[in-house]
Order: structure tokens, then C-alpha cells, then sequence
């Protein structure tokens, strides 16, 4: 595997030394359909499957208020985190759900990715001695997991044809 | 835009008598407002915050979402600039119309920044406050948060700028006798003058 890029899925994860001009990109109007898609699909999300045993999906009160659509991420906080991990090839986000009573308050957990495709999830390791698992997996200081992501809702572009189809292209062409 | 009622001229008990008074549909509007308290309190926050079903309680705590939502946003989009305690402004903005008409959102913004001790150009504050109503107007009953900033060109040092966040929130306050609907919305405003963070990769 010397010097070979493991990679899990096709053509946008392919990593080369390629410029950004050749990377697979969306046109506008495709794009729009998408988010389209997405924000149907989630007002429209099947809960599991009942108690009562049928088997029937009922659909979760989703509002068109609540419905996650995005994930805002600073570039100030992207660069920190290449330059504290400059051995990182990707960076991977989780979503997360910090209370399950609260399903709304998406966030995102953002993890450098080595160039095997292993998360990097701490600092230490307990091969060095120094701290025990439970030490470890149970501090913020020495995780190399990142908290500082920004959902949609609340931080949107409200007027973007990507929140709303029917918004206006004419400020973003 | 609508009727500012803000903490920077009234007290929570005036702002919260005049939502009440012009909420016709308490139900609805405590729906929605639930929604802009649980989209607008910060993800940091211990627990997040409870359903409340009295307008008199989520009103205020609406507003305090915002508030709290506008410092936590500045203070992750503008690191190096010091957010004052004082420079904030939260409130109702009552019988909302979108597209309405934006000189009062101009005048309450020229307001603040005078009691921050900010200048800034007419032109600018026009520009921030035509950016503010197109957010309000396009959310869809969405919370959200908005950010800009200015340049100041006027400055003794060159390189800095005005910072500012908006957070709001749309609410239905009830219906017509003609089925259209009338509209409030929560928000916030804040902004500080410094020198932005540079980013360079």
C-alpha cells in the first residue's frame, strides 16, 4: 500500500493531484433540484416502525420551520485544523445529535481522515503509557474530534435558491 | 418593516404587553415561537431549552435565544474582534409585511450603531439593513442568523472593520378575517468594530 490513496467510493472521493477545476461539480440548476430533493425527503422521513407491531411508517412532524438543510463550516477553523494535523488527508463530518429528545439540534463533528482512510479521533494513544483508554476517550483537550461547525437552521442564507427553490437566481449568477 | 419594539427603549414587560395585545392566535403563535427558542439557543448550551406554552415566558425567552444566538455566532465569525456586552439589540419587530418598508430597519440600525459609539456611512448601513430584510423576508418562518461586514474606510487603522450578526426569528401572531396571516418577528443585531481574523491557506 505504499504510497497508494485508499479510497471507499468513486469518482468525488479520488483524491490526485488534479487542480479544483477538474474536480466533479454541480451545475446551479442541478443543484437547487437536489436540495429540493433533500428538504422532501425529510419532511416526508418514515419514524421507525411502530409499537403496536404493523409495520406501518408513520412520518415525522418534520415543518418546512425545522428542516435541516445545511452545515456551515469557517474557513479560519478548516485551516486550524490542517495545520494541527498536517498529516491528514480529508476531513470527515459526523452528524450528531447532542439530546435525542431534541432531534432538531443537528450538529456536526468534524474528524481528520489519514491517508487510510482511519479516522484520527485523539491525540494520545494508549500505547504511549501516559493516560488509560477511559483517560482518553473522555478528553476534550487531548480529541481530535471538532465541534466548531454551524447548522442550517440557524446559520443560512436564507435567500440562497439552495434553501428554497423558488428564491431568486438573480443576486447569486 | 414593521413596529420595533426594542430593549434599548423598553422594558421586557412593555415588549411582551405589546406582542400579547397584537397576538390574535396564541396557539399559533406559541408554536412558533417554541420553534425560533429551540432554533436560535445555542447548540453549546447545557441542555436545550424547554416547550413553553405561555406567550408571557416565550416571548422573552425568544429574544434571549436570539441574543444569545447573535453573541455565540459573532463570536465564532469574528474571533479577533471584541463583541461589547452593551453593543446588542434584541426586540419585536410587530405587524411585520415582508418587503415592507425598509427606512425603519435603516433608522433603528442607524440607531444602534449611534449608541455603540459606531460610524459608519448611510450608504453602509443601508447595504446591512437590505441585507437583513432579504434574509427576513426569504426564511419561511425559518429561524436563522445572518452576518456581514464593512469596511471603514475612515479608520486610523486601515485594515479594520464592522462586524455585525443578526439573528431573527418569524412568528404568525394570527389570522384575518380574510385568511391572510399577520406576522411579528424576533430578533437581534449586534456589531463591533476591529481587525478581522486573516485566513490565509
Amino acid at each position: 500500500m505504499n504510497n497508494v490513496e485508499s479510497t471507499t467510493s468513486g469518482q468525488s472521493a479520488i483524491s490526485s493531484r488534479s487542480s479544483l477545476s477538474d474536480k466533479p461539480r454541480i451545475p446551479l440548476a442541478e443543484a437547487v433540484s437536489r436540495a429540493e430533493n433533500w428538504r422532501n425527503l425529510v419532511v416526508n422521513l418514515p419514524a421507525e416502525n411502530t409499537s403496536d407491531g404493523s409495520g406501518t411508517n408513520k412520518a415525522i412532524d418534520v415543518s418546512k420551520q425545522r428542516i435541516f438543510r445545511a452545515i456551515n463550516i469557517n474557513i479560519a477553523d478548516v485551516k486550524d485544523l490542517m495545520e494541527d494535523h498536517p498529516q491528514a488527508k480529508s476531513i470527515r463530518l459526523y452528524l450528531s445529535l447532542q439530546d435525542p429528545d431534541y432531534p432538531y439540534q443537528i450538529t456536526g463533528m468534524l474528524v481528520p481522515v489519514d491517508v487510510n482512510n482511519h479516522d484520527m479521533l485523539t491525540k494520545k494513544s494508549v500505547s504511549e503509557g501516559l493516560m488509560s483508554e477511559s483517560e482518553i476517550v473522555n478528553s476534550a483537550s487531548d480529541s481530535t474530534i471538532y465541534d466548531f461547525t454551524q447548522p442550517c437552521p440557524a446559520l443560512c442564507d436564507t435567500a440562497s435558491p439552495l434553501f428554497n427553490s423558488t428564491n431568486s437566481l438573480e443576486n447569486y449568477i | 418593516m414593521g413596529q420595533f419594539a426594542s430593549v434599548t427603549n423598553l422594558t421586557m414587560p412593555e415588549i411582551v404587553a405589546l406582542v400579547v395585545q397584537s397576538v390574535k392566535d396564541t396557539t399559533l403563535a406559541l408554536s412558533d415561537l417554541n420553534v425560533i427558542i429551540q432554533g436560535l439557543t445555542p447548540r453549546s448550551s447545557d441542555a436545550p431549552p424547554p416547550t413553553y406554552a405561555d406567550l408571557a415566558l416565550a416571548v422573552p425567552a425568544a429574544i434571549l435565544a436570539a441574543e444569545s444566538d447573535s453573541t455565540f455566532i459573532f463570536n465564532g465569525l469574528f474571533p479577533t474582534i471584541t463583541l461589547p456586552s452593551s453593543s446588542q439589540d434584541a426586540g419585536v419587530v410587530l405587524g411585520y409585511n415582508a418587503n415592507g418598508n425598509i427606512q425603519l430597519l435603516i433608522t433603528q440600525i442607524t440607531v444602534d450603531l449611534i449608541n455603540w459609539g459606531i460610524q459608519i456611512p448611510g450608504d453602509d448601513v443601508a447595504l446591512i439593513a437590505a441585507c437583513i430584510q432579504g434574509q427576513v423576508d426569504n426564511s419561511d418562518l425559518t429561524p436563522s442568523t445572518t452576518y456581514g461586514q464593512v469596511n471603514i474606510a475612515d479608520s486610523n487603522q486601515l485594515d479594520e472593520v464592522l462586524g455585525w450578526v443578526a439573528s431573527f426569528g418569524v412568528f404568525r401572531t394570527g389570522y384575518n378575517p380574510d385568511g391572510t396571516i399577520n406576522h411579528a418577528v424576533i430578533y437581534s443585531f449586534c456589531a463591533a468594530v476591529g481587525v478581522p481574523e486573516v485566513v490565509t491557506i
